[in-house]
């Protein structure tokens, strides 16, 4: 990751800014000009709110305690409180938050990379007839606003009158066994999930878009040397959208540890059934908004991005393994 | 002659297959837009009542001596005391 940090082009020093010609210095104002508003927000509304946030979690500030009142110094007990918090690490019957949060990543985040890569091949198929359609209609779920799809599918996965289960009971499933959805332990991450691929519409085009980059030359190649499909994708295509299929690695495990929304709409942010849908972004939401434990909830936020940072970066040093850049040497 | 009508055949094949399953996947996947489509057209009283149709529709009723009556269906066969071979 360094080696990509330090391929990337550099500001220049002042030295080598009055080197420049007048055209290139004017450029470079007008660049610096177009950029000093998106720095500007950058730093007043997400630089300074993380340093804010950072020197809150050494104190003990509620806003329950009143806006004027002076807030102690706490050092590192919200650190030590988190650590001995049940309702991040608890690994019994109301499982942990963290644990929440995980065991929900490991099921949707395969679901969330193998499903629009399979929809992509599909739709890169030169067998397919009408390619134009059958991408525009699997990318239209992509459009509907997030809490409107997910209202959508409550109504979908609704027990008693949605689609599926009365799909499952036509073909013959008795009304007692059919799933409860996101009111049973067992089925709520899955109708989660099934929620998630609805919305795989901007992975699949990500993807779409790696796979048309493939040179044709490649499977020319492939097929004179008598490559089957699969022996095709696995020696040609997948090693070519390596790069396209790590982004949307990292962007999904990101994302993962962010899931936030669908649980605080279908199951109105409650944790139920059993503490299962009490995710860590929602115990943090809670904290902030609810408890207005500001404090408690900048150590949560901290240690969340502290935890994505170290999974990115290992994510990272695993990337010289199976990620294929083109006329890259290591 | 029979060679290119073997390899169209086979293209044609292959054609009907992937958009056949790509078609059969986007029914899945679009559903939900029925779904709510559907949705938006009943009624309060249909999306609530129990076992109603999936698209919009009115419950059946009968007019009797001037007062429209809901339709129910009596599940005669699940009834305790009941014989096939009673006489009507």
């Amino acid at each position: 990751m360094l080696e990509q940090l330090n391929k990337l082009p550099r500001l220049p020093s002042l030295a080598s800014f009055r080197k420049l010609s007048p055209l290139a210095r004017r450029e470079m104002q007008h660049g610096m000009l177009f950029i000093s508003l998106w720095i500007f927000g950058f730093f007043v509304f997400t630089f300074l709110p993380m340093i804010a946030t950072l020197f809150f979690s050494f104190l003990n500030l509620k806003i329950t305690d009143g806006i004027l009142s002076t807030p102690d110094f706490a050092g590192l007990q919200n650190y030590m409180r988190l650590l001995k918090d049940p309702l991040v690490w608890s690994t019994g019957a109301t499982p942990g938050s963290f644990w929440v949060t995980l065991r929900f990543g490991l099921l949707a985040l395969p679901v969330g990379i193998i499903v629009p890569l399979i929809l992509a091949l599909l739709m890169n198929s030169p067998h397919l007839k009408g390619q134009s359609l059958f991408r525009t209609l699997f990318y239209m779920p992509y459009i509907v606003p997030f809490v409107a799809a997910i209202y959508l599918w409550g109504g979908m996965l609704n027990p008693e009158s949605g689609w599926i289960n009365r799909t499952l009971m036509y073909f013959g499933m008795a009304k007692e066994n059919v799933p409860l959805w996101a009111n049973d332990v067992n089925w709520v991450y899955p109708a989660y999930v099934l929620m998630g691929i609805w919305g795989v519409g901007n992975a699949m085009l990500i993807m779409l878009a790696g796979l048309q980059g493939v040179p044709t030359e490649l499977y020319d190649a492939a097929k004179t040397d008598g490559a089957n499909g699969w022996q095709t994708f696995w020696n040609v295509s997948f090693p070519m959208i390596s790069p396209v299929i790590f982004f949307n690695v990292v962007l999904s495990v990101v994302g993962l540890f962010q899931y936030f929304q669908v649980p605080l709409v279908v199951n109105q942010g409650t944790g139920r059934p059993g503490g299962h849908t009490f995710f860590y972004n929602l115990y943090l939401y809670k904290t902030f908004f609810t408890y207005q434990d500001m404090s408690y909830g900048s150590t949560l936020a901290w240690f969340l991005f502290l935890f994505v940072l170290v999974v990115t970066v290992i994510l990272f040093s695993t990337a010289k393994y199976w990620v294929h850049y083109s006329g890259e040497t290591r | 002659m029979n060679r290119r009508l073997v390899r169209n055949l086979s293209l044609g094949l292959n054609a009907s297959y992937i958009t056949g399953l790509s078609l059969a996947l986007l029914v899945f996947y679009l559903a939900p837009f029925a779904f709510m489509v559907f949705t938006s057209l009943k009624t309060s009283g249909q999306i609530s009542a129990l076992g109603a149709p999936i698209w919009p529709a009115k419950s059946a009723n009968f007019d009797y001596n001037g007062i429209s009556a809901e339709v129910y269906k009596v599940p005669v066969s699940a009834c305790a005391g009941f014989d096939a071979n009673d006489a009507p």
